[in-house]
């Protein structure tokens, strides 16, 4: 266990090497003069020409890499090109909605998902061909589309929830969960289905192995098979895509952001991308890498408390 | 076997997949001849009509500029179309490239190969995109190549480790060892095991693809305004979604019906990619288990027989039919061979049907086991003896109410005073575990992998005995005392996974003797073992069945072990009891032509020099069994009485019976 | 026979696993196969007898230790040498369940040997299979049939026939009929025999069951922990072992004779053998 944590730790440095100077590089390749896209484009060519060597643009590209990583090294991601303001406050200040809503759409999809598998795996018949279905459609509605729908109606003609904006969870619990109900929900649809699926293929799988039938034979009751042992065995590769899951919502996160009006990492980067701001861009995909590194670390982390097996290897 | 022509044309036959298979063709006309669709242009402003429903003018209504919608997705479907091209093929050709590298090399080329796929999948696909975007506005080639590129993440990890696993099957070792090069192999075995996890690998792709480029159209990353795609159409209805919401439906639902149409697609081309031989692989037995192919062909169940109770692997979980529906006895009261007062189990007339499945060959059901008569007094070893396929693992777990495949039971069982066909939830508590256990053939999947061996052993106490937490541990202690562990306590904090066969075999005992039974019924329990752990298990169940007065029905192909341990035999030959006497008798003086050839073949009292007397053909399969003696196709004094009609079973003497018209002459199989 | 053996294993060590965790599997074990003579390699589960199989035909590397063909050293063969060893050697696996690809018709899987092989053209490869597939007592239509649709001694007939089409010398045999029901075994057993008869091939019989090895086999080698314990003409072996080794394994095997099996059970109760590494090692051949 210890040695499975300290080798996904071991990962993480190069790791974060490697995407940072990958995403240098290709950052780099945006056309056009930063500095110019700062002042605009009625400024004077000397004050663009001053506020380029200022940000230190006209040295080699691995100089500025080198420069950047040394600070960031020490927390210092830079500063915000169009604001002036430094990276790692603002960074950290969109925090807070991106968590939330990764953490709660994970626990939606884990609990509601895995309910639903086991329910269907136990119950079969109609519930059981509703989850297989379900899997499929739930991958063909895009969920920004969805989170447009759910806008339309549950908000804009209902007013049941807030369409837009986001109240942190200090100031109202309540409001930080009604502005977050809407985007989760959206978001979590499609995961629900898969998660749903992978449980209920690998309650039945489960469910078929030698273990059960002894246990069956052997006297011990139904619920104890099926919620002790049954699903303890079967959690294991629903762990796993719940895993890539919470990682592929960070992708998520920028569409439903953008439509939600949250003031998080994913409309923070769309924004920096639009704006050429390449330290915030630099500081967003660093901070992702590290939520996955993270994400896949609980992972791994709960799969093998799960099953001693995967500690063992 | 069909080949893969009839498969196809099969597959075309599902409803669901025709209309998959419509669908993308009107998109792909779409795309290559949009005109042939509409007549409209789709940046003519037909302003007067603009936000306006479906009508006879616009079929699908009109957008904020009077800018027909179905015109509009009509002229976005080859952008579409041609991203998600560009997509699949990035991902297809460099994930299965990599992922084929890896897994068949392995070594340095393996761990390379990981660390890309790792770095491929920790990038964050949305953000490098908006990058790539913003260095090429505008083109989608690019865009969907980056993003095929990061997808194909996914198809290396699954393609390395189905790579990985075809590589160890023993049929690679084959063919290298009969000379074949590494590209022949990988052509000849390797590709063709892939083709349908690339199909669905792809057609996944297709569909993430397809929703990400709407996802970069919708935040105006697409191909600019006045021109149609299907995401910036999502964008255009976002801004008059109050005042006109319907705008949202015609982009969203194409969306959805392509990704459902890849998807449906995808799995409908695996199906038919290994249609030729997959229906055969189910037949495919376990190593080692005789006795498991019945139950093997038919594990998944997808419909219960009545209809009343929903199918189920676990065979008995909350909806078991032979507990939620009791079944009754068809057939007349027992008749055969009288029950005697002091047996402890008396089996009769009991036979199995599997149920019927309609559209994969059975229409009806096939009788696996039929009219078994079988006692066991207390405590004596019974071996039921027999070869694969001839009912005795489906006897054995019928008796315990849990037959394989949703089985339907008939006959009875006696127990204790209960007639087991039939019992209820309620009975069925008092006698699993307390009054009959049971021991599976594999001691290592027979234990939840999951938990610490002692947990699982006191689980089984408290309920049998409703013990405390630590009298229940003293108790397990002393079953693994038992059972001859000779460190109780440091088999207690064993997983499965850390013990041996012997030993997981010995704590599967002692989980079965946690209630205490009077009856042990013990599935082939020493057949995935050694000889010397053999002959330790077959020890310790001797003592066990001596020291408690425990019964023990022993399950059993060995001839040997039957003779080592059994006080009585019966064997039992394609779904009957063809045989049953004491054990001196089976040896001595056995009276089924079966039996006797059995006995020959075994290299044990052959001659060495010679050839082994051999039974010939095969036995046969459940529903290939003969009217008349079932075993008449192989047996050399076999005449005309006994293809006529079914054999009965008769006594021929304390305790011996024998289903043979014949049994009387000594002709020995040769 | 020549003074050469066919095959000829002097002192092989091969060590398993990594570097770091390597157990030496085989331990220094010598053996020879002749022309036409079959010779059985009994042990148990871990006593390294699949092991050596799978050095001799390349699968596993060889820590040290000599392998001789026909007197060529094939200890370290390449992938070149090794394809052209194809011609005379063959293995038939224990599972006649994953040894035949369960995608492939059973012609495509039999005329494998024969693909790299010059001067057999597709119509020869034709005959050669259809006469391997009789030879083992099927009937040639079954080269159009999947694997799945026969039953385990069906297959390993199918597996015989493919390790047999191309005519090799050499023929192991890993546990060829462990897998299989007892009237086939018995079918099994016949067949090789009247192959070896037939065809003249030396074989190496892999096999735990010391009735069957005694049976099939001219000489007999005892394996445990990886080294050879005893060594010897089969039926001497059999009947009179002399390693303690050798005695328990027969001691544990239960025979069909109510008698003998109680009183070696009852034995074997009284006074299990020590499950410790054997002492020093007996060599009486």
């Amino acid at each position: 266990m210890v040695r499975l944590v300290l080798r996904r730790l071991a990962w993480t440095g190069p790791l974060l090497f490697v995407v940072s100077v990958l995403c240098f590089l290709l950052i780099s390749l945006v056309p056009g003069d930063p500095a110019r896209t700062v002042l605009g484009p009625l400024a004077p060519p000397e004050q663009v020409e001053a506020l380029h060597r200022q940000m230190g643009l006209d040295r080699p590209l691995t100089v500025q890499y080198l420069s950047w990583l040394a600070d960031a090294v020490h927390g210092d991601l830079g500063r915000s090109v169009s604001t002036g303001t430094a990276v790692a406050p603002l960074i950290a200040s969109r925090l807070a909605p991106t968590v939330s809503l990764i953490l709660l759409t994970t626990l939606t999809v884990g609990v509601v998902g895995t309910a639903l598998g086991v329910l269907s795996a136990v119950r079969g018949g109609p519930l059981g061909r509703l989850v297989d279905v379900a899997s499929v459609v739930g991958l063909a509605v895009p969920g920004f589309w969805l989170a447009l729908v759910l806008i339309t109606w549950l908000a804009v003609r209902w007013r049941l929830f807030p369409a837009t904006g986001y109240v942190p969870f200090g100031e109202s619990p309540v409001g930080w969960l009604r502005s977050l109900a809407l985007p989760v929900t959206a978001t979590s649809l499609a995961a629900v289905t898969a998660v749903a699926k992978q449980t209920r293929d690998a309650m039945l799988d489960v469910l078929s192995r030698d273990f059960v039938r002894v246990m069956q034979a052997n006297g011990l009751s139904t619920r104890s098979i099926v919620y002790r042992h049954a699903l303890r065995t079967a959690a294991v590769p629903v762990v796993a895509l719940l895993g890539v899951i919470s990682a592929s919502l960070l992708g998520a996160t920028v569409l439903i952001e953008n439509i939600f009006g949250l003031p998080g990492l994913g409309s923070g980067a769309a924004l920096a991308a639009a704006q050429h701001d390449i330290p915030v861009l630099q500081g967003a995909v660093v901070c992702y890498t590290l939520i996955v590194v993270a994400i896949g670390l609980l992972a791994d982390l709960a799969q093998a408390w799960l099953d001693p097996r995967v500690g063992a290897r | 076997m069909s080949g893969p022509g009839p498969a196809s044309a099969r597959l075309l036959r599902r409803p669901l997949v025709l209309l998959a298979l419509l669908w993308l063709a009107l998109v792909l006309v779409c795309a290559l001849h949009p005109e042939l669709v509409t007549g409209r242009d789709p940046v003519d402003q037909d302003l007067p009509a603009a936000l306006s429903g479906p009508s006879a003018a616009h079929p699908l209504g009109t957008d904020r500029l009077g800018q027909d919608l179905l015109s509009r997705l009509a002229y976005g479907a080859a952008g579409t179309l041609w991203g998600v091209l560009v997509a699949v093929l990035t991902a297809t050709v460099v994930g299965v490239g990599l992922g084929l590298l890896a897994g068949y090399l392995g070594g340095l080329v393996d761990a390379l190969v990981g660390r890309l796929a790792d770095l491929l999948f920790a990038l964050p696909a949305i953000v490098i995109l908006l990058v790539v975007v913003a260095v090429f506005p505008g083109d989608v080639t690019i865009a969907m190549l980056t993003f095929g590129l990061l997808l194909s993440s996914g198809l290396i990890r699954v393609v390395r480790a189905a790579t990985r696993s075809t590589r160890e099957e023993l049929f690679i070792a084959a063919a290298r060892l009969a000379g074949l090069s590494t590209p022949q192999i990988l052509r000849r075995h390797v590709l063709p095991r892939l083709r349908g996890l690339v199909i669905v690998q792809a057609s996944l792709v297709a569909a993430v693809a397809l929703v990400m480029q709407a996802s970069l159209a919708f935040l105006g990353f697409g191909p600019p305004p006045p021109e149609p795609s299907w995401g910036g159409m999502i964008d255009e209805a976002r801004a008059v979604i109050v005042r006109h919401p319907w705008a949202l439906f015609p982009p969203g639902l194409a969306v959805a019906l392509t990704v459902l149409s890849f998807v449906l697609l995808g799995d409908a081309a695996r199906d038919g990619a290994t249609a030729a031989w997959s229906a055969t692989k189910l037949a495919r037995r376990r190593r080692r288990s005789p006795g498991a192919g019945v139950a093997r062909t038919t594990a998944p169940a997808p419909a219960h027989p009545t209809g009343s109770a929903p199918a189920h692997p676990l065979g008995s979980a909350p909806a078991h039919p032979a507990l939620s529906t009791p079944v009754h006895p068809v057939a007349p009261p027992p008749a055969g061979t009288p029950r005697h007062a002091d047996t402890l189990l008396s089996v009769r007339q009991l036979s199995v049907q599997l149920p019927a499945r309609p559209g994969r060959g059975a229409r009806t059901g096939t009788t696996v086991v039929s009219d078994v008569d079988l006692d066991v007094g207390p405590g004596e070893i019974v071996g039921l003896v027999g070869e694969s396929g001839c009912g005795k693992t489906v006897t054995a777990l019928s008796i315990l109410g849990l037959p394989p495949g949703d089985g339907r039971i008939t006959g009875s069982c006696h127990f204790a005073g209960v007639d087991l066909v039939g019992a209820t939830d309620r009975q069925w508590r008092t006698v699993r575990g307390r009054r009959i256990g049971y021991v599976a053939q594999d001691p290592m999947v027979s234990l939840d992998p999951t938990l610490r061996v002692g947990v699982q052993l006191a689980e089984a106490v408290r309920r049998h005995t409703g013990l405390g937490r630590r009298p229940a541990r003293a108790r397990v202690l002393a079953l693994l005392r038992d059972v001859g562990l000779p460190a109780p306590e440091t088999a207690a904090r064993r997983y499965p996974h850390q013990l041996s066969g012997g030993m997981a075999q010995r704590v599967a005992i002692a989980f079965a003797l946690a209630g205490d039974p009077d009856l042990l019924i013990a599935d082939e329990p020493t057949t995935a073992l050694d000889v010397t752990r053999q002959a330790e298990i077959l020890a310790l169940l001797a003592r066990t069945s001596r020291d408690r007065r425990m019964a023990v029905l022993l399950v059993t192909h060995d001839l040997g072990v039957v003779a080592a341990l059994c006080d009585r035999a019966v064997v039992m030959y394609a779904g009957q009891v063809v045989e049953s006497c004491p054990v001196t008798d089976l040896f001595a003086r056995p009276r089924h032509p079966y039996t006797r050839g059995l006995l020959a073949a075994d290299p044990h009292r052959a001659s060495r020099s010679g050839p082994l007397p051999t039974i010939s053909g095969t036995v046969p399969a459940p529903g290939d069994w003969p009217t008349g003696c079932r075993f008449a196709p192989r047996c050399p004094l076999a005449g005309e009485p006994c293809r006529r009609a079914p054999v009965p079973l008769d006594r021929l003497g304390p305790g011996h019976a024998v289903r043979c018209v014949r049994p009387d002459e000594d002709r020995v199989a040769a | 026979m020549t003074g050469q053996p066919l095959l000829a294993v002097h002192d092989l060590v091969v060590d398993l696993g990594q570097r770091r965790t390597a157990t030496r599997a085989v331990d220094r074990v010598s053996l020879t196969v002749a022309a036409g003579e079959t010779v059985g390699l009994v042990g148990e589960s871990g006593s390294g007898k699949s092991t050596i199989a799978r050095a001799i035909l390349g699968l596993t590397p060889v820590t040290g230790g000599r392998i001789a063909i026909d007197g060529v050293d094939v200890t370290h063969a390449g992938r070149r040498q090794r394809r052209a060893l194809s011609r005379d050697v063959q293995l038939v696996f224990q599972d006649p369940f994953s040894s035949l690809n369960p995608a492939r018709r059973i012609g495509d899987s039999l005329v494998e040997p024969l693909l790299n092989r010059r001067g057999v053209d597709p119509v020869r490869r034709r005959t050669l299979v259809a006469e391997a597939l009789g030879r083992v007592g099927l009937p040639a239509e079954a080269v159009h049939r999947y694997p799945g649709q026969f039953s385990g001694g069906q297959r390993q007939r199918i597996a015989l026939a493919r390790a047999l089409v191309g005519t090799p010398r050499l023929l192991v045999t890993d546990e060829p009929v462990s897998a299989l029901d007892l009237s086939v075994r018995a079918q099994i057993i016949n067949l090789l025999a009247d192959l070896q008869a037939e065809l003249g091939f030396g074989h190496l019989f892999i096999a735990h069951d010391l009735a069957v090895v005694r049976h099939l086999s001219h000489r007999m080698v005892v394996l445990h922990q990886g080294r050879v314990v005893e060594s010897g003409d089969a039926e001497e072996v059999y009947r009179r072992p002399v390693h303690p080794y050798t005695r328990a394994l027969l001691a544990a095997v239960p025979v069909p004779d109510p008698g003998r099996a109680r009183a070696a059970l009852a034995a074997f109760a009284r006074q299990p053998p020590q499950a410790g590494p054997v002492p020093g090692r007996c060599s009486i051949s």
